[in-house]
């Protein structure tokens, strides 16, 4: 598995934007705008783009496919402290992989990792290579754990693949039947 | 996902006689612009469709309490630095 693929880096993330959405006003002060609407109606007459101020935060996070080279960027997720999970319980069945939505780094596999974490399923990010610091690797998944949460983050996100599928027995029958 | 369905009365086309397992390709400038078949025929592929899709199809995931949390926590921002002199500090 060629990295960055499975890895953990430090990397600037963004906050996703929401309403209220600070536009940069250049020499002033941001200017507040409460929802979508009043943006598109600007689209409408012709000014579609504004700075939006978001907050973005140097986090560990989890790279989750290959390099789309033709864009160099990547996709990763957000891990969340174990510590920061309050029921000892709760932090057990993350352990034992019994909360889908949550899936385990050991300690042992992300020794760069100061503490325990767990990668949010449902916290998918794009990320240009520009934005991870590729210094130092934190830790790696191996390609079972790999496969493991692709199949969830298509669970969570809900994703069709029967086709993917039909085309993958239609692969394996045409193999079947060569001599 | 199943096909929609256009109806059209059987006075209004010109359909050649089906029987099951045979499809009538029509073709224009040979390219393929239609096929007919057999509502049996039809009715089976729907069916197998029908049952890729189940086969294929993926439990949702249950978002339990500490999954929502986290979730949400991680999405928050927190107490962003924006002090110039802070900043100056750290990047110069």
């Amino acid at each position: 598995m060629d990295a960055p693929l499975g890895r953990c880096y430090w990397a600037v993330a963004p906050f996703s934007p929401k309403p209220p959405f600070r536009l940069y006003a250049r020499g002033g002060e941001p200017r507040e705008v409460n929802g979508p609407e009043p943006i598109v109606d600007a689209a409408r007459q012709g000014m579609s783009e504004f700075v939006v101020l978001t907050t973005v935060k140097a986090r560990p996070v989890l790279v989750i496919s290959s390099v789309l080279p033709e864009f160099d960027e990547v996709l990763a997720l957000r891990l969340h402290r174990l510590e920061k999970v309050g029921d000892p319980e709760d932090q057990e069945r993350i352990r034992q992989g019994q909360d889908p939505a949550l899936f385990w780094l050991s300690p042992q596999a992300f020794d760069g990792l100061p503490v325990e974490n767990a990668a949010i399923v449902s916290s998918m990010l794009r990320l240009p290579m520009g934005s991870i610091d590729r210094r130092r690797e934190l830790g790696a998944l191996n390609e079972n754990e790999l496969r493991v949460l692709h199949e969830r983050l298509a669970r969570a996100y809900r994703l069709r693949l029967d086709m993917l599928v039909l085309e993958q027995a239609q692969r394996l029958l045409e193999r079947a039947r060569q001599p | 996902m199943a096909l929609e369905l256009r109806r059209l009365p059987g006075d209004k086309v010109r359909v050649p006689d089906q029987r099951p397992g045979v499809v009538t390709v029509v073709s224009r400038y040979s390219s393929e612009r239609a096929m007919v078949m057999h509502p049996s025929d039809f009715h089976r592929l729907e069916a197998l469709d029908a049952l890729l899709q189940d086969a294929a199809a993926t439990d949702p995931i249950a978002f339990g309490d500490a999954a929502i949390a986290a979730h949400r926590a991680e999405e928050t921002p927190g107490a962003p630095i924006t002090d110039p002199a802070k900043l100056a500090a750290l990047f110069g």
